[in-house]
């Protein structure tokens, strides 16, 4: 027999192998005592958790909810927000580009794998996220702060604008301190009204609602659109006007800047810098003319040459000259809206003001003046007055046109128009959708989708438990 | 804790204290080695003192001589590549200088080449377990190899060098074995004279479309001695926690004993595009029912009935019109000259030796916006203080200034804008509007502008330097320190000059940007080694040590707009200022110990183990152990085997072992970026969430097996090297998606995944003829690969993490259970048929798709689609083989080759995707209703918002290089004042036979940057590149 090795020699390496973790133990421990200085590095570009902790803390905290509500609302110059995204939807705007995710929003085809809607909905809740933990921090250091009354309406606003852009059944978790998920349960759009609701009357009571700060206007207003999507304008109204009205000059706009990118006006970079969409103009027949007779609250403009046309290099394109410039503010809500509520209210009650209500608003030119950052920009004239249509229907219609175009591009059409198709019983008017929505040939080819919200984007919320993989209904 | 330190001194002192004991009166072996056959003196063989660390090695004229070798009977060993080994036993007396002469025969087995260990030590191969990839450039016709990454291809079973494109100065994708991460990085470790470098595959701050620079590239192979991969965990454990993805060893040359000897070399040449650039298309027709006229009436829309066709505009012609901005007289492209002249010195004495070179290139692309100029200087010094204490240091620099042009993934990229464009070339004719000028893609914009106005470039000044300490206190221990740092310092800067670039307005007021960046790697390696004689049949080695290694990176970024006209700085700019700043550290501290049992120098068996601990890993982890055992058996040494010429010579060998790779940089915490927000205009300071911390985070951990052998047949003339290896990564880390609803980060790592990489490797070499006149040696090497996503694993709340979706156009590629990672995945058309004979293959009527209205409500659906995404390919070739043949005519003539198969990958076509489904539609099929029904389908397809019709089959041959290099006769280069002169003529990327129908299968558009994103969409492909270089030694 040949042996390659003696038993001893066999066993020599295992031992050795076993005697190898001593010296490697030895030196490992050796080098504890020095670990701190080995493997402790520092990391100076960002904040840890425990910065967002104190007294101190709250006015970061207040400044990240306004960010983050912004960069939901009108975008930045990566991201488009919930204005374009519900703008593109809608007959605001029409798709000049290539991107393949955002062209089935201008069609209203809607893949549930849809990156590009789900990176707008990720930051909707984050905006929401953030503005629930800034009140929270308010609540433990400085209940009564004035300046927790936005970060409520921040709150409140987050919640209206994911009930209107997309469909029943969103849910809303928490990510706590300590790393652990809090998953929320999908909530119905009334629910998620109801949420809203909460926010506002708690930013109501903390800012007293006889103050007539911009922030417990806007508190008001935003408890008037929550019954206005319920379908009760008496008493969306009466928020409006108790105590006192909100007059037709209040706004509140969140704020851009040139200052950075993520502070730049979206609209005005997907629309005028980067040439991806433009006006639209009778979108899919039913559409409204947003670019014919030169709107002053639209200012739909086509440049001259290369910037004329869109990013596909066919598309003619209208920029939306309401946001001419990065650093544009955008309209989250005004007095105006709280105008057209009370005229909504009237034309559904028959009252013949709410026509009077239009003509007083369309005369006023200092609503639509020239945005201050739009270079050689001539006074608008005043807009003619409006003729009664002569029917109910008419006077409706009347008045969301009318809100199409004094509030174009801030989200609220989407609203309106999935308003307009509710049936009656659930507080809308039960139009038929294809008088409201685009429809027939798409431009691109083949038709126009049915959808009317956008559906919650999987996979990403699909980890969520409490989560069933679809929307509740797809109602309207 | 104090006691344990010193337990640790007081174990150190007793390793030193014991060879003290042992002194005694020594002598010298001096000597000639010399080819068996030809009786010419060898240089380079390395001779050994068996059993000892003293060791020599020949200088030009094959001599050698070791001093301090102890008094008695001992063995010698030469070991050279390309020659069988051979022992001599020298009886050493006191004082005296023994005759160490010894013949080597010519063989190709390597078992006793020597390489370098992850311990600072040298081993011979024939002592390793594992299967260790070798390269000496000495071999490697460096005219027609190129840069480092092109140097690696297609010569080492197993590494998968895959070109990005053909843009000068830009990288390759280096995959080891394949991918074991699905998150982090999957590069290899470099490591250049027991150094750690930063090859960062991703080295530029500037967005140019998708190309980018790797930092492998930096090194001038010209400097380079050999190059050593060890592929995978059972080889690299002792290497720590960054080493899972193979480590590529790198020896620079030294000096070597001697006169000054002087090389140099100039080269100069040319490279040219050979891709095929597609036409574009369009047809004029009128939309709906007119009045107006489209020049982009497409095959879908005329089957909805939306657009009509209409008879050209210029009498006589069809309205198909065509053009190719790239082939016309417009074209940006052309032949980009490439030059490199290199001169270096070596030589010394006993004491020292020193190598010295420098290197100049000029490298063009074929856009006048690419050109590539690096410096590279290098030298390395070796000294014996005394046959006891050696060092040496070696040190590198590199200063290289590159132009990168716009392309890829890009609005301004000059192949986008062609390849995306219109049909008609609107400067000379109609219609085309208002615009006179246009081009290319944009109105008004001449695709020449992105070359001409953009300028993108980066600067680089990078110091390398390694020292190396070897102090022998005995024959029984040798201590060795490695220590040295990588020093890069990069300016990426970019100005956009005002005025010209008229698709934006802010690139229309001129930009400037300037983002300074240094890295830097420090490393530090001390370890120990004792090597003893237990019996006289037994050895034993045994090695403990240490390594602390830092990596830093600090950068700061800024930009600007409004740029004054005839300036080109940060300084004169106007508006839009943006300021940042980024700072990284990692530190690793880990210790090691190797234990080695050598029996009758046939049978090796090898144990060691590695623990490591780093900055990255988690709050709650502490140190991570990585094990390895190894065995290599000589078999054919044994007594017992039988002799024979079919099989001469036989090693089995096998290992397994484990390595990790470490998280990224703030991966395991949670954290939050500061921001700016507008309150009551005022900037105010704000915080974004972008981190979700995950305190249990540590490192992959990646397990290896591998078995192979190594046969010498028909008496060495041809040598197998075969591996099978199966590697498993667990605790790989997962981004597990956050539900968005929680309003955070997009997804947190966890460390539950598994991927499995598994396949044979086989490296045949022969020496077919070796006549006076003739030779003609063949080196075939090929690997297979198959890899997997074993499991995504579960989130924190134990539910499945959901295949991970991405790619180019969002959702092309995945990572999903059971299926090779970042495969290509999408609804695939399953059948397509013109029903209604109109030549047009139409979508109308076919599910989830627009109805047809009007005449073409009736219409059947022609196009079906699988209802689901399906797994379509993988991105990594499943199999691969190279043939490197040399052929040598009468001793002056030597032709060699590298021809390359790739076979069993996709790559995602999306050039000609988004030509025919995009919004820019403008290829044949959009328009051509004789274009192909199968094209047609394809076309459609992509409307139907699927792209796997453009995923292809991408197997492909290519004859990556050729070099013809003709020696002058030794006569001749006397004659001319010179020891040797040679001439070669080489082409690189000469042949590409492929089915693939994009413009080339290799190339990546998101560049070698891109872990797993691929996609040939709008890149340069590579070049050929013909040169002419001229060798002269003297």
């Amino acid at each position: 027999m040949i042996r390659f090795l003696s038993a001893a020699a066999a066993r020599a390496p295992k031992r050795a192998l076993s005697g190898l973790v001593v010296p490697v133990a030895l030196l490992l421990g050796a080098c504890d005592t020095i670990k701190d200085d080995l493997l402790t590095v520092p990391d100076v570009d960002v904040a840890r958790p425990s910065a967002l902790v104190g007294l101190a803390a709250l006015p970061t905290l207040r400044a990240s909810a306004i960010s983050e509500f912004t960069l939901a609302y009108s975008g930045s110059s990566g991201t488009e927000g919930a204005v374009t995204m519900s703008g593109l939807f809608t007959d605001e705007l029409q798709f000049a580009e290539s991107f393949p995710t955002r062209v089935q929003w201008d069609q209203r085809v809607l893949d549930p794998v849809n990156t590009s809607t789900g990176g707008v909905f990720r930051q909707m809740l984050r905006a929401r996220a953030v503005a629930k933990l800034a009140n929270e921090r308010y609540v433990q250091y400085a209940a009564n702060d004035p300046n927790r009354t936005e970060v409520l309406n921040l709150l409140g606003l987050s919640y209206l604008l994911v009930a209107d852009v997309f469909c029943s059944g969103v849910p809303f978790s928490t990510l706590d301190d300590a790393g652990n998920t809090i998953f929320g349960q999908p909530l119905t759009r009334a629910q998620m009204l109801d949420s809203a609701k909460a926010a506002f009357d708690s930013a109501i009571a903390v800012g007293t609602r006889s103050s007539a700060t911009t922030q417990t206007q806007l508190a008001r207003l935003g408890r008037a659109r929550v019954q206005w999507s319920l379908g009760d304008l008496t008493g969306a109204v009466g928020f409006l006007n108790t105590p006192t009205p909100i007059a037709a000059t209040f706004a509140y706009n969140v704020l851009h800047s040139a200052n950075s990118s993520r502070q730049w006006n979206g609209i005005w970079n997907f629309a005028a810098n980067q040439r991806r969409w433009s006006v639209a103009n009778g979108k899919g027949g039913v559409g409204l003319a947003y670019i014919t007779g030169g709107d002053p609250r639209v200012r739909a403009t086509r440049r001259s040459g290369s910037s004329g046309i869109g990013f596909d290099n066919v598309t003619p394109l209208f920029i939306p000259n309401i946001h001419p410039d990065r650093a544009s503010p955008a309209v989250v809500g005004n007095g105006v809206e709280a105008e057209l509520i009370r005229a909504e209210a009237e034309a559904v009650a028959g009252n013949a003001n709410y026509l009077t209500r239009l003509n007083t608003l369309r005369a006023n030119t200092a609503l639509y003046a020239c945005p201050t950052l739009l270079a050689g920009c001539t006074a608008p004239t005043a807009l003619a007055a409006l003729t009664d249509p002569g029917t109910a229907e008419g006077r409706i219609r009347q008045v969301y046109a009318e809100r199409a175009f004094w509030l174009y591009l801030t989200a609220h059409r989407i609203g309106d128009m999935r308003r307009l198709i509710r049936p009656v019983a659930q507080g809308g008017y039960g139009y038929a959708a294809n008088t409201v929505w685009p429809n027939g040939a798409y431009p691109l080819g083949g038709s126009y989708g049915t959808e009317v919200n956008f559906s919650i984007p999987l996979p990403d919320e699909r980890n969520n438990p409490n989560f069933t993989g679809q929307c509740l209904d797809r109602n309207p | 804790m104090k006691a344990r330190f010193r337990s640790l001194l007081a174990a150190l002192a007793t390793l030193v204290a014991i060879p003290a004991a042992a002194s005694a009166q020594v002598g010298s072996i001096a000597g000639t080695i010399r080819d068996a056959a030809t009786r010419q003196p060898i240089p380079d063989v390395t001779v050994f003192v068996v059993g000892s660390p003293r060791a020599g090695r020949t200088d030009d004229r094959g001599a050698f001589r070791i001093n301090q070798v102890p008094a008695g009977t001992v063995t010698i060993r030469a070991v050279r590549i390309g020659y069988s080994a051979k022992t001599k036993q020298v009886t050493v007396g006191a004082g005296e200088i023994a005759n160490g002469d010894l013949d080597l025969g010519q063989s190709l087995r390597s078992l006793d080449q020597v390489v370098v260990t992850a311990t600072g030590e040298t081993q011979r191969k024939r002592e390793a377990g594992n299967s260790i990839g070798d390269l000496n450039l000495a071999n490697v016709p460096a005219a027609s190899a190129g840069d480092f990454s092109n140097t690696l291809a297609a010569r080492v079973a197993g590494v998968n060098v895959a070109s990005s494109g053909g843009t000068a100065g830009t990288g390759a994708r280096i995959r080891i074995r394949g991918s074991n991460s699905v998150s982090l990085s999957n590069d290899p470790l470099l490591v250049i004279d027991g150094v750690r470098i930063n090859a960062s595959s991703g080295g530029f701050s500037i967005g140019v479309g998708g190309q980018s620079i790797s930092r492998f590239d930096d090194l001038n192979p010209e400097e380079i001695e050999t190059i050593e991969v060890i592929k995978g965990p059972a080889g690299v454990a002792l290497y720590g926690v960054q080493a899972a993805n193979g480590v590529i060893q790198v020896t620079t040359k030294r000096g070597k004993v001697g006169k000054a000897k002087w090389q140099a070399f100039g080269q100069m040449g040319v490279a040219s595009n050979i891709a095929a650039f597609p036409t574009n298309y369009g047809r004029l027709g009128v939309v709906g029912a007119g009045p107006g006229t489209t020049t982009r009436c497409n095959l879908d829309q005329q089957a909805y009935g939306s657009c009509t066709p209409v008879a050209s505009a210029s009498a006589g012609r069809d309205s198909l019109y065509t053009w190719n901005p790239l082939t016309s007289p417009i074209s940006p492209i052309r032949t980009g000259p490439t030059q490199q002249f290199g001169v270096s010195v070596s030589g010394g004495s006993e004491a020292a030796q020193y190598f010295i070179a420098a290197d100049q290139e000029k490298n063009q692309g074929v856009y006048d916006s690419n050109r590539l100029y690096r410096n590279n200087l290098r030298a390395n010094i070796s000294a014996k203080v005394n046959e006891d204490f050696k060092v040496g240091v070696q040190a590198g620099y590199v200063q290289s200034r590159l132009e990168l042009p716009q392309n890829d993934n890009n609005l301004y990229g000059v192949l986008g804008a062609a390849m995306l464009g219109g049909a008609i070339d609107c400067s000379p004719r109609t219609p085309c509007g208002t615009d006179t000028l246009s081009r290319g893609y944009a109105p008004g914009q001449d695709i020449r502008d992105y070359v001409n106005y953009f300028d993108t470039r980066q600067d680089v000044e990078r110091v390398t330097l390694s020292t190396n300490l070897s102090w022998v206190p005995s024959k029984y221990l040798t201590l060795t320190a490695v220590s040295g740092m990588d020093q890069l310092s990069r300016f990426d800067y970019q100005t956009v000059f005002p005025g010209f670039i008229r698709n934006s307005a802010d690139l229309l007021a001129g930009s400037r940007t300037g983002n300074r960046i240094n890295v830097a790697t420090y490393t530090s390696n001390v370890s120990a080694t004792s090597g003893i004689s237990l019996t006289k049949w037994m050895t034993s080695t045994t090695t403990v040590g240490a390594q602390y290694i830092s990596e830093v990176a600090r950068g700061t970024f800024a930009s600007g707009i409004g740029l004054i006209p005839g300036t080109n700085s940060l300084n004169a700019v106007s508006r839009n200022f943006a300021v940042g700043e980024s700072n990284s550290v990692f530190n690793t501290f880990g210790a090691f110990a190797q234990q080695q049992f050598a029996f009758r120098d046939r049978l090796f068996l090898t144990a060691g183990v590695r623990g490591d601990n780093n900055s990255a890993f988690g709050t709650n982890i502490g140190y991570l152990i990585f094990p390895t055992v190894s065995g290599s058996w000589v078999i054919s040494e044994e007594g017992f085997f039988p002799k024979q010429k079919v099989l001469s010579s036989l090693r089995l060998r096998a290992a397994t072992g484990q390595s990790g790779q470490r998280p990224g940089f703030r991966d395991a915490v949670t954290f939050y970026s500061p921001v700016s927000v507008t309150v009551a205009g005022a900037e105010t300071p704000a915080l974004t969430v972008s981190g979700a911390g995950n305190a249990n985070l540590k490192a992959e951990r990646t397990t290896e097996t591998e078995a192979g052998f190594e046969a010498g047949l028909f008496n060495d003339r041809v040598v197998v090297d075969f591996t099978w290896f199966n590697k498993k990564t667990r605790d790989a880390l997962i981004a597990a998606p956050l539900a968005p609803s929680l309003g955070s980060a997009s997804a947190r790592f966890v460390n539950v995944g598994e991927v499995q990489n598994k396949g044979v490797e086989a490296l045949v070499t022969a020496k077919l003829i070796n006549t006076k006149n003739l030779a003609f040696d063949l080196t075939v090497n090929l690997a297979t690969l198959d890899n997997k996503l074993l499991n995504l694993g579960n989130d924190d709340g134990g539910r499945p993490i959901p295949p991970i979706i991405f790619g180019l156009g969002g959702a092309t590629q995945r990572h999903q259970n059971g299926y090779p990672l970042g495969g290509f995945w999408d609804r695939v058309v399953t059948g397509y048929q013109d029903k209604n004979n109109d030549g047009i293959i139409s979508r109308v009527n076919c599910p989830g798709q627009p109805a047809g209205t009007g005449a073409a409500a009736s219409l059947q659906c022609e196009v079906t689609l699988s209802d689901t995404a399906v797994y379509v390919g993988n991105i990594l070739p499943r199999f691969e083989w190279s043939v490197l043949p040399t052929l040598t005519l009468f001793k002056y003539v030597t032709v060699t080759a590298n021809l390359n198969h790739r076979g069993g990958f996709y790559q995602n076509n999306s050039t000609e995707g988004f030509r025919c489904g995009s919004a820019f539609y403008n290829c044949r099929s959009a328009f051509d209703k004789t274009a192909p029904l199968a094209e047609q389908a394809r076309a459609i397809s992509w409307w139907m918002g699927t792209r796997a019709a453009y995923f292809e089959k991408s197997d492909f041959t290519r004859l990556r290089e050729l070099n013809v290099r003709l020696t002058a006769p030794q006569s001749l280069a006397t004659r001319l004042g010179l020891a040797a002169l040679s001439v070669d003529v080489a082409g690189r990327n000469l042949a590409l036979w492929t089915n693939y129908t994009g413009l080339d299968p290799e190339v990546l558009q998101g560049s070698q940057g891109s872990n797993f994103g691929t996609a040939d969409f709008l890149t340069q492909p590579p070049l050929r590149t013909w040169l002419t270089r001229v060798n002269i030694t003297f």
